[in-house]
């Protein structure tokens, strides 16, 4: 095992130093390379090589301008050590890892570990679940450190923070990424704390990725964050491009934002802007102060799977709407699957918008909570949903997240005002009934017509 | 404040290391030393190598930067320097894979070996290609007489050595850059 590691390291150094050398040359050569390392057992994925093959090749491809401009845009050191951390350790050598401890405890694993430094945030944007948790509950710099510690031997070498906001404690974030120099750290972040010294910071740990929430243009920005916010997001943005440090976005889609967040005028912007990703969640009715009439319709939500769709075809940004995007993944990504979520109080909760947990990290192993009764009925029952449009418990399968509350004796970790699952559940019955057809029609489609590429509206024009 | 609790952290190791060897120190000891919190330490460290290569480049900083004609003063000065911080460097020898410490040596010797070439190469019509094979010979060279050194425990007695490695030199580059640029003519 280690002597095969050993193995992928120094392929993935040369294959690295290849490209390294003379990116234009080099880069549509990649897949003979991959292709070689691979092999062809049956976790080779040969279907997404092939896929990736075939835009690799072309120059004029939207996926080699991204590809391409990892050279051109971001600084080689930190590109090196993204490369390092996030592929070779995160990915190669963590999945692995990760396979092996998933046989040997029957349980979940996750590939990537969510958490919230802490609860507390400079800014108090309307209708923001994560202010409900009040601002002074934080995760010790000791208690992250054990965290990280204890999901490198299980293979994960991702973090992402989430929070609260978590540069509030920045100068911990960067001993963070210091200490745990082979990880990759991505952040959720409002931008309103990147500066200059923490942007040079960022350029001397290598290991640090923000994704800047934004809701739309200046106008979107401002009204739910507050005045002058766009400017500071735009400011950070700047900050980051001049070090050439890589960031991407996050933004909440809703009924009343959907339309002009997903518009082209704005991918393209944040294309201009210097973001490389773009992740797209569906809003959640998640809390008891939550808005449902937020949720967007089934029309609205077929609108954005077919745009997102378009847009990964054409623009040079990689985008993903987590709740459509479940054929990608297998359904369900929560519970430990794929990750977990933990809490500036320390519960551990399968998701991020799923806050009913029977284990806290103060109280017990990482890979305790991994085989606690909650986590071992989101291993029991996922994929929620054979329809992968449908993959959550909570927001197209309710009755899931019903029965495992009950089952398990999971509690609300909301601390600030907690939620019964009925009451939360209840706001997603309609919902998942309303969307229920939509989501059948474009699985259907998708599908019966194999790998056409085609959405369903496309499919129709084309008669 | 970061700075100074670099160096703070860095004179409490040195200090550290005069009892004991760095593979039996914690950061939790250093730090309680100094006073600081583990995330004031991993703020500007990783670990304690790190901070091995933190006083390693003060004192290569120190050193500064020597003009060629005064190489043979410069090995001089950086040898002196190393013994008297030889607690230091002994440890880092014996903590460390030969290949690491080889690659701060070098790192050290290099630029101050392709002055002296570059000088010497003055006036020959020898290619680029030619000097910085000269320079990678005798940087090895130069690599292997300190390493040597510090194996045996930095004996004062290298200080006379760099004499005659410094005539070596001279005429190992006279002869070489004769006989190149006579190649080079053909």
């Amino acid at each position: 095992m280690t002597m095969m590691n050993s193995v992928k390291r120094a392929g993935f150094r040369a294959l690295y130093g290849y490209l390294d050398k003379d990116p234009d040359a080099n880069i549509p050569k990649l897949m003979d390379w991959v292709d070689r390392f691979a092999g062809n057992g049956p976790n080779s994925f040969p279907t997404q090589r092939a896929a990736f093959r075939k835009v690799i090749e072309n120059p004029d491809n939207n996926w080699y301008g991204l590809i391409r401009s990892m050279w051109t845009d971001i600084d080689g050191e930190v590109r090196k050590t993204f490369f390092e951390n996030f592929m070779l350790n995160g990915n190669l050598i963590g999945w692995t890892v990760q396979e092996e401890a998933r046989e040997r405890y029957g349980c979940n694993i996750p590939w990537a570990i969510l958490l919230d430094p802490t609860s507390a945030c400079n800014l108090h944007c309307t209708g923001c679940w994560a202010a409900e948790y009040g601002n002074k509950l934080n995760l010790t710099f000791d208690e992250i450190d054990s965290i990280i510690t204890q999901g490198k031997k299980l293979g994960v070498y991702i973090y992402i923070y989430t929070g609260g906001e978590p540069m509030v404690r920045k100068n911990d974030l960067i001993a963070l990424c210091n200490k745990h120099s082979d990880c990759e750290f991505l952040c959720f972040t409002n931008a309103t704390l990147i500066d200059e010294d923490f942007a040079d910071q960022m350029l001397r740990v290598k290991n640090f990725v923000p994704a800047i929430s934004v809701e739309g243009f200046e106008e979107a920005t401002d009204g739910r964050r507050g005045t002058g916010v766009f400017q500071k997001v735009r400011r950070a943005m700047e900050i980051l491009k001049q070090r050439k440090l890589p960031f991407g976005t996050s933004c909440c889609y809703t009924s009343a934002n959907l339309d002009s967040i997903s518009s082209e005028e704005f991918v393209d912007r944040l294309v201009e802007w210097g973001a490389k990703f773009a992740w797209y969640f569906h809003y959640m009715p998640v809390g008891n102060d939550a808005a449902p009439e937020l949720m967007p319709s089934p029309e609205q939500r077929e609108q954005m799977y077919g745009r997102i769709r378009a847009y990964r075809k054409s623009k040079p940004l990689f985008l993903i709407d987590f709740q459509n995007d479940g054929e990608y993944v297998g359904g369900c990504i929560a519970g430990g699957r794929r990750y977990l979520h933990i809490n500036a109080n320390g519960d551990v909760d399968p998701c991020v918008f799923v806050h009913y947990s029977d284990s806290n990290i103060r109280e017990k192993s990482l890979l305790d909570c991994l085989r606690s009764p909650m986590f071992i009925a989101y291993h029991d029952g996922q994929p929620f949903n054979e329809n992968h449009l449908k993959p959550c418990p909570m927001l197209e399968n309710p009755d899931k997240l019903r029965e495992m509350v009950a089952k398990t004796g999971a509690q609300s970790t909301d601390l600030q005002s907690p939620e019964t699952a009925e009451h939360l559940c209840a706001k997603c019955d309609g919902y998942a009934a309303a969307w229920d057809e939509t989501a059948e029609r474009l699985w259907t489609c998708g599908h019966s017509c194999g790998q056409c590429g085609q959405t369903c509206e496309e499919h129709r024009q084309a008669g | 404040m970061s700075k100074s609790t670099k160096n703070q952290i860095m004179t409490a190791l040195a200090e550290l290391l005069q009892a004991k060897r760095l593979d039996d120190i914690t950061v939790t000891e250093l730090v309680e030393k100094c006073g600081i919190s583990r995330q004031a330490f991993y703020y500007h460290f990783s670990d304690l190598y790190g901070v091995v290569d933190y006083g390693i480049q003060i004192l290569l900083d120190e050193l500064g930067a020597a003009r060629p004609e005064e190489w043979r003063t410069a090995m001089e000065r950086t040898l002196t320097l190393l013994r008297e911080h030889r607690t230091l460097v002994l440890n880092v020898y014996r903590a460390y894979e030969r290949s690491y410490v080889e690659s701060h040596v070098r790192r050290w010797a290099a630029p101050l070996v392709e002055a002296r070439t570059r000088l010497a190469a003055r006036g020959y019509g020898v290619t680029e290609d030619q000097i910085g094979f000269m320079t990678d010979l005798l940087t090895q060279g130069l690599a292997s007489i300190v390493l040597s050194w510090v194996e045996q425990g930095m004996p004062s007695s290298v200080i006379e050595r760099m004499d005659d490695f410094d005539i070596l030199v001279g005429g190992c580059l006279d002869y070489t850059l004769e006989r190149l640029a006579q190649k080079n003519k053909k």
